[in-house]
């Protein structure tokens, strides 16, 4: 316990000078989960999904000089040794890697589509229409369903629906919005309350339908509607045209709020913001009101308020309290692997 | 069509145009025995479609339209990886640890091509000593800053996860490969072809003789882990090759 010790407060002093104290904001927690032995190597090839932080859960898997004996540290705890890889992958992996990854190094809300059963979801009346039954109840009927996506708690369903001179983006909660032109996708908010679609153009099935027979200069025009691109919020607002198309539009994992990128500007919630340099849709990660922020590069993990900290090797958003609370981790002095923890 | 079919189409549409258009290609009979197509599947098929589907890859890669061709087929096996892969590797972690530590820490893939970041260091400086300036014009790359030190690791790992980065890389290194071994005797371009796919696979540093020995090795799975069923990579790579060379 007293090397232990002794190790820890070592490492702080030589780490000192590249663990800097922010200059404002508050001072994170630090906690060291666990110090490699003289020998003792992370596995890494192909093995880095187990280099990951799950809530309070932080795995490592271990190896001598990169091979047998294979040991695990879950939750503090060093298992092993083990001298079958596949062994000790599936300790490492228990209850925790048995959903896809995808996404999960991104800032932007980005979820694997949920399964549903279509031919339960979407089906027709009586009269021939296409109509969506969902928990119960029947939304529609409309000519054409031509989107549809259940939200991560499965307790709405959005969707893209077409009659002859109408496109619709709904939402199984009420919210119903008419959208002109043609429906590209639409993303919603991680907790399924707030949606955006980008739309492309302003022309109608029932336009275009009348396009058919009209002469080749008078196609030709029309066809420039649709270098217009437009989102529309599921609250109703509409934004654009944008020439010059959108860049991206995207929810924070983080936060309810939208924000999109278009003509060089950042917008949230339709507002043009400022966004700090080295800004990229992945590494940024702001406060529900949009004040404050955390960038998340390969050499550092910087604060809005100036505090700045070095090699985050993964980030973890917890919502605590109203606000976000970002949780990270590091390897010091090549041997120790450290959390920290503080509000955004 | 019901609304089920209409979303399934959709869905299939790019793998059977993949498909169709694949057909038309000379089949196994033209080179090596196997039917990866069959053997991989829809990550064979996702695969294509990605180089299908981005053809701004060839004139990246500022070579002719025949080593393009070639250099496509050496990195084939590495697309498929990545397609069965993608939403199960985490690299960040790997790519802080190389920025923040160097070397030990480089032996991770990032991207389609599954480059690693000590492959990459190899091409910088190779293609600073053994490239003419006019070859890196014409490659579109500068002389690359190979002294060891976290701004410029981490440049590289910016530049591994640029698509067109890692297209610049992978047409350095035919160029390099074609310099190297300008005096290597080759039974005709599969052979080439083998001999590149092997050297990309392997390590290009390796003798002839090693890339040689090793060309029929199976080393090459698709599963995050360890594999009991492994293939050869030069004979996946081949297989591409005979199936879309026209």
């Amino acid at each position: 316990m007293k090397k232990i010790g002794t190790l820890l407060a070592l490492a702080f002093f030589v780490a000192g000078a590249r663990i800097p104290a922010p200059a404002q904001g508050p001072e994170p927690s630090r906690r060291v989960i666990y110090s490699l032995q003289p020998g003792e190597e992370i596995l890494m090839p192909e093995s880095s999904l187990c280099l990951t932080m799950d809530g309070e859960l932080v795995t490592l898997v271990l190896a001598k000089g990169q091979e047998a004996p294979f040991f695990v540290v879950r939750d503090g705890l060093k298992k092993g040794p083990f001298t079958k890889l596949d062994e000790v992958m599936k300790i490492a992996d228990e209850g925790r890697c048995d959903k896809p990854l995808r996404g999960s190094e991104c800032a932007r809300y980005d979820p694997a589509p949920e399964e549903m059963d279509l031919e339960s979801i979407v089906g027709t009346d009586d009269a021939g229409g296409q109509v969506i039954r969902f928990n119960g109840k029947t939304y529609g009927p409309y000519a054409m369903i031509l989107n549809v996506k259940i939200t991560a708690d499965k307790s709405r369903l959005y969707y893209v629906a077409a009659e002859k001179d109408k496109t619709w983006f709904a939402c199984t909660d009420g919210r119903k919005v008419q959208v002109g032109g043609m429906p590209e996708d639409f993303k919603f908010s991680p907790d399924g309350r707030n949606a955006l679609i980008k739309m492309t153009g302003t022309l109608s099935m029932a336009d275009m339908e009348k396009m058919a027979g009209q002469a080749p200069e008078k196609i030709a025009a029309a066809m420039k509607d649709l270098d217009k691109k437009f989102l529309y919020a599921i609250d109703g607002r509409k934004f654009g045209p944008f020439e010059n198309d959108i860049a991206e539009y995207w929810f924070p994992k983080n936060v309810n709020v939208f924000y999109y990128e278009a003509g060089g500007r950042v917008y949230r919630d339709g507002v043009a913001v400022p966004v700090p340099e080295g800004f990229g849709t992945c590494a940024f990660y702001p406060s529900e009101d949009g004040k404050k922020y955390a960038l998340y590069t390969y050499e550092n993990l910087i604060f809005s308020d100036g505090a700045k900290y070095p090699f985050p090797l993964g980030l973890l958003t917890l919502a605590r309290n109203g606000g976000t609370v970002i949780k990270w981790m590091t390897l010091e002095n090549k041997k120790d692997f450290v959390v920290y923890q503080r509000a955004l | 069509m019901s609304i089920k079919e209409r979303f399934k189409a959709r869905a299939v549409l790019p793998l059977a145009t993949v498909l169709f258009l694949t057909a038309a290609g000379p089949g196994p009979a033209a080179g090596p025995d196997m039917d990866y197509a069959a053997v991989f599947g829809a990550k064979y098929a996702a695969a294509e479609l990605f180089v299908k589907t981005n053809a701004w890859i060839s004139g990246a890669l500022a070579l002719d339209s025949g080593e393009a061709c070639l250099a496509l087929a050496v990195v084939f096996p590495e697309i498929i990886r990545y397609s069965a892969l993608e939403d199960l590797v985490q690299v960040r972690a790997l790519k802080v640890l190389y920025v923040q530590y160097g070397e030990k820490h480089a032996n991770f893939s990032v991207g389609h091509f599954q480059m690693k970041p000590t492959f990459a260091e190899q091409v910088e400086r190779d293609a600073n000593r053994l490239l003419t300036p006019e070859e890196r014009t014409a490659a579109g790359v500068p002389v690359f800053a190979t002294e060891d030190s976290v701004t410029r690791r981490r440049d590289r790992v910016l530049r591994l996860d640029d698509p067109k980065w890692q297209a610049r890389y992978l047409g350095l290194f035919m160029r390099i490969m074609a310099f190297k071994h300008r005096s290597t005797k080759f039974a005709g371009p599969v052979d080439r072809l083998r001999f590149y796919a092997t050297a990309y696979n392997a390590g290009y540093t390796n003798s002839e003789k090693t890339i040689r020995r090793i060309m029929s090795a199976k080393n090459f799975h698709t599963k995050l882990f360890e594999s009991e069923t492994k293939y050869c990579y030069a004979d996946i790579a081949a297989f591409f090759f005979a199936r879309n060379k026209d």
